[in-house]
């Protein structure tokens, strides 16, 4: 099928949105940059069933293809961040943005440091707004698998950012 | 204490600035498109090699018109024969070579005719690890950017399309392996590619391919 304007336009537009959420379930930019162009490309193979609701049938696609990657990985020898996310991002990031570079890897490292479920549902959920049912679906599990996965998500975080996350003074 | 909603949002509010950065390469709707159009015209010349196969199938013996399978040919017939296990290619465990390059989006491969035979016959066994980047003091960067590539014929060159500009990530390094293709076929293939029209530079590196240090950096 021949992609018209309105495939460009999709592109365009949803991008850097779909790029954020697949940063947030990669975690590396590399990866992230790979989950979105395979999926945009199997969206541009079946664009006809895709355009009524683009975004959300590609955000679909990369969490499936997220979830292969994660499957994947556990048969592989363990990968050794490269540090070199970091070092792009800093340099993008305005200097008086208010938080340190240190912070930044903080949250990052916390994120990584989920299980990869409590990860995903937590980007969805709270990144991504997307409800409980919508993540359930998307990730094909429960709506109560999801709550459960997004408690201990937040639980966690909260163990790992004690300093960031804490009580506002009375 | 806060709650969980809250816990959620100070962190993503932690990291808004942090996505806010996070912009998508260049050229990526040139690249998807670029995809889109080569597997559009992979998948019709495959549907025309399948229609080939099947005439060519029944005109064998190997189905019968109607689809069904034909009685096998005896293995002590000459045709059985061109089947048997002795009559296959031995393969041997594959090794990696790098190949030192000038990153660029698209990598020339020139093949002779025995060799362009076996690459149309296991166009899937062909993988890439790319590698490179300055490493660290004490990095190890393993593997992670193994992917199949995509073999285009043209007019008696494959062409290995990278799905992904490597120039903008400073990739400098490239590692061909292929499982099932023996060491001297991997070895005319790492000799063969040439970047920009130089010659590759072989290097051997360790197995395996998907856990090794850059053998550049």
């Amino acid at each position: 099928m021949n992609l018209g304007k309105d495939f460009d336009d999709f592109v365009r537009c949803s991008s850097p949105r779909l790029l954020r959420t697949s940063y947030l379930l990669a975690s590396d930019r590399g990866h992230a940059e790979d989950l979105l162009q395979e999926a945009l490309v199997r969206t541009a193979r079946h664009w006809r069933t895709a355009r009524s609701a683009p975004e959300a049938y590609t955000r679909r696609i990369i969490v499936n293809l997220a979830t292969d990657r994660w499957r994947a990985r556990q048969r592989r020898p363990p990968e050794v961040p490269f540090g070199e996310d970091a070092e792009v991002l800093d340099s993008r990031v305005s200097p008086d943005a208010g938080i340190g570079p240190d912070e930044r890897q903080l949250i990052i490292g916390a994120l990584r440091q989920l299980p990869y479920q409590q990860r995903a549902v937590a980007v969805l959920r709270y990144w991504d707004g997307a409800s409980v049912a919508e993540t359930a679906a998307l990730l094909g599990i429960s709506e109560g698998t999801v709550k459960s996965y997004a408690a201990r998500a937040i639980a966690r975080l909260r163990e790992l950012l004690p300093d960031r996350i804490e009580a506002p003074p009375c | 204490m806060l709650t969980d909603t809250e816990v959620a949002d100070t962190a993503r509010d932690l990291l808004s600035d942090e996505l806010a950065g996070l912009t998508p390469p260049a050229g990526l709707l040139a690249d998807v498109r670029g995809r889109h159009a080569r597997a559009q015209r992979t998948r019709r010349a495959a549907s025309t090699a399948l229609a080939t196969v099947a005439v060519a199938a029944v005109t064998a013996g190997i189905v019968t018109a109607a689809g069904s399978l034909a009685p096998r040919t005896p293995p002590n017939t000459s045709a059985g024969a061109a089947h048997s296990p002795a009559a296959r290619t031995e393969t041997i465990v594959m090794d990696g070579y790098a190949i030192r390059v000038r990153t660029g989006l698209q990598v020339t491969v020139r093949v002779d005719g025995r060799l362009t035979a076996s690459f149309a016959a296991h166009p899937v066994r062909l993988a890439l690890l790319l590698q490179g980047g300055p490493l660290p003091a004490g990095a190890v960067r393993v593997g992670s950017w193994q992917r199949p590539a995509y073999l285009l014929n043209d007019a008696g060159q494959f062409r290995l399309y990278l799905p992904f500009p490597v120039a903008d990530r400073g990739y400098h390094s490239l590692v061909i392996s292929g499982a099932g293709l023996s060491k001297a076929e991997l070895l005319r293939i790492a000799a063969a590619i040439t970047i920009d029209g130089q010659p590759g530079f072989l290097k051997s590196v360790p197995r395996p391919v998907t856990a090794t240090h850059c053998p550049c950096g």
